[in-house]
């Protein structure tokens, strides 16, 4: 590695001091090495930490507590299904089923039509047994971003699944 | 060639102290992605992992927090675990099984660990252990916040199982780790 370069033979084969040549010492391998670990921890370094959504969730009630009462007209209903599908309704009186999805055309726009529409809208979140994690997620990111304040995430009820089983397209809950 | 060398160096310097190794994950976890914007705290996390099959994991950062819930778990449910096992536990990735497991669990050593399948953390109506373990790391870390780290693929009523799981132990306010994504996609 390192070599000390302390004299040279001249053609004539004496050993004369040589004072021009200084010693020095080979620095390519360390270069190696230290661009080496500096590939390695840029690789490994990640500069972003992971987004969070924060959730606040109603704390449980009293067997007998009173909840609040609201005209079914200002209530839309969101049915998470399988198969990514949502179903939505206003009101539960004989209401109309329609389905959507989680593109921009479908959810945020229903959604921001809607509460240009209905005056005080509550959304009840729904998710079915056969949605996922994500759809759930999907759903609240909307909220988010269409700036709904005023939702709840609840259970399927029985009037539910008889409004859906209504539904023409067949819905999957 | 010096002022190169220099220069090398100090970046190397500079990724070293900036890299951190994260623990590595009970189970591999692809996050949904979500638009919110909110950073996940530094330290002082309790995390409930959700594998896509619907098994649920406890993650504790810091192996300090996970003596002091080792600690707390061992008199709590009675477990007698000695200081050895105790150790083994804060080195311990995630956990995964049922509590009467555990003991048994932390006598075999890390490469036997990996061979046992992880079958969750029971948290259904009427057998639910997820509601202890949270309290007790509550009891161990007072200042500790709950985060899930869901699949994107995980089935609802998992979810719903550990959202009502919390709801009656009194932690109305937790987080959801998800990706980064912009609201055009």
């Amino acid at each position: 590695m390192g070599e000390f370069k302390t004299g040279q033979k001249s053609s004539d084969g004496i050993l004369r001091k040589n004072r021009k040549v200084r010693p020095g010492v080979d620095m390519t391998p360390l270069v190696d090495l230290a661009f080496l670990l500096l590939t390695f921890f840029m690789l490994t370094t990640t500069f972003n930490k992971p987004q969070v959504m924060e959730i606040k969730i109603p704390e449980k009630r009293d067997a007998d507590s009173v909840q609040p009462k609201i005209n079914e007209k200002h209530v839309l209903s969101l049915v998470l299904g399988g198969s990514n599908r949502i179903y939505w309704y206003i009101g539960l009186t004989e209401p109309s089923v329609q389905e959507t999805d989680y593109s921009h055309e479908g959810l945020r726009m229903m959604l921001l039509e809607q509460n240009r529409v209905i005056d005080k809208m509550v959304v009840l979140i729904k998710p079915g047994e056969k949605s996922t994690y994500e759809n759930l997620v999907n759903v609240l990111d909307e909220l988010e971003i269409t700036d709904i304040k005023r939702y709840a995430l609840v259970e399927i009820e029985e009037e539910d699944k008889n409004i859906l089983s209504k539904y023409a397209g067949g819905a999957e809950i | 060639m010096t002022p190169m060398v220099d220069m090398g160096f100090l970046l190397v310097a500079f990724f070293m102290i900036i890299t951190q190794f994260a623990p590595p994950d009970p189970v591999q976890i692809t996050v949904p992605a979500s638009t919110a914007m909110a950073k996940l705290p530094e330290a002082n996390l309790i995390y409930i992992m959700v594998s896509k099959e619907g098994i649920i994991y406890i993650k504790i950062d810091g192996k300090r927090n996970l003596k002091a819930l080792g600690q707390v778990i061992n008199s709590g449910w009675g477990l007698g675990l000695t200081a050895d096992e105790i150790d083994a536990f804060s080195n311990l990735p995630g956990i995964g099984i049922p509590v009467f497991g555990l003991k048994e669990y932390l006598r075999l050593s890390d490469s036997e660990r990996k061979g046992i399948i992880m079958t969750g953390i029971p948290a259904g109506k009427d057998h639910n252990e997820l509601g202890d373990w949270i309290s007790y790391a509550r009891l161990s870390n007072p200042v500790a916040s709950v985060v899930i780290k869901g699949d994107r693929l995980t089935p609802y009523p998992v979810i719903k199982q550990i959202m009502d799981t919390l709801k009656d132990i009194d932690v109305n306010t937790f987080s959801l780790i998800t990706d980064t994504k912009s609201k055009t996609d």
